[in-house]
């Protein structure tokens, strides 16, 4: 019994760090398209984003990135 | 070409070079360019990262007392606040490209949030009549600072017959800007219309004097 609930913790578990590793990745590329549609709004409109907007808007990206290689490193590898 | 800005810090109005793009006709001249005004902003992203500290923090505590694994707990957070900065982004990204912009020939809304929504509303002021100017300012705070909605009523259905300018920095003076600059512009009238008929002397009998041009000669 105490074995069998230990495995359902343990797949349980798993199945977490696999949603984090997913839901990273897919924040990764929303941010990635999110800046991309930003950038070409700026060129149609001949707007630009305040400089602040799109220093925050690469650090978000950076960070994203940076989240997915931790989260892979620490949950799966280490 | 992109006229480069220099701004660094968020600026809610904006100058005739930053809107340059949106001015088609000859002899047109900038009233006013403007984004919302910054409190309604800071106010909504105070809010959203709020929530998503206190989700992250809730989640992060709930998995900790479950599974015992701070990886798991810390993963968690960071992933909330992570989301909950994509949000914040989206709405600084949204609040950047929501612009007005007043000419002596037209009012636009340009209205875009990435990857979801994109508009671009105009409203040429030598085709509309405009029947009102409304300037509404709600709230204690509004009230201090001068934030506030003018609305346009149109007597067409044009833009849905309302012009909303919504949380904009002074909009008593935009108000009076607009509206002298729109008694100011030939507007739409009712052109009086070409007399076919008219009231005789005798018997008051009505007499035809002419055509209209519409498949007739005007006489």
């Amino acid at each position: 019994m105490d074995t069998l609930l230990a495995n359902v913790i343990s797949i349980i578990k798993f199945s977490l760090e696999t949603f984090i590793v997913i839901t990273a990745s897919i924040i990764l590329v929303f941010n990635y398209f999110q800046a991309k549609e930003a950038r070409k709004m700026e060129r149609k409109l001949n707007i630009s984003l305040p400089g602040s907007v799109s220093l925050a808007l690469n650090v978000q990206m950076i960070l994203s990135l940076l989240f997915l290689i931790a989260a892979l490193i620490f949950l799966f590898l280490i | 070409m992109k006229e480069q800005n220099n701004d660094f810090f968020l600026k809610d109005r904006l100058v005739e070079a930053q809107i340059r793009k949106f001015m088609l006709f000859e002899n047109e001249d900038l009233i006013f360019a403007t984004r919302e005004h910054l409190l309604p902003l800071l106010v909504r992203l105070i809010r959203s990262s709020f929530l998503s500290l206190v989700s992250a923090s809730v989640i992060a505590g709930v998995l900790m007392a479950l599974f015992g694994s701070i990886t798991l707990s810390l993963s968690f957070f960071l992933l909330v606040t992570l989301i909950g900065g994509t949000a914040a982004i989206r709405d600084l990204i949204h609040w950047s490209f929501h612009i007005y912009i007043a000419t002596s020939k037209q009012i636009i809304e340009v209205h875009y949030s990435p990857l979801l929504s994109e508009a671009v509303n105009s409203v040429l002021l030598d085709q509309i009549r405009c029947t009102e100017i409304d300037v509404e300012m709600y709230g204690f705070i509004p009230e201090l600072l001068g934030i506030g909605n003018v609305e346009l009523t149109f007597d067409r259905p044009t833009h849905k017959e309302e012009f909303v300018i919504r949380d904009i920095r002074s909009p008593r003076k935009i108000a009076s800007l607009l509206s002298g600059q729109i008694h100011q512009s030939p507007q739409v009238v009712s052109q009086p219309s070409t007399l076919l008929w008219t009231r005789g002397d005798e018997n008051n009998k009505y007499k035809f004097i002419g055509d209209s041009k519409y498949g007739y000669t005007v006489g």
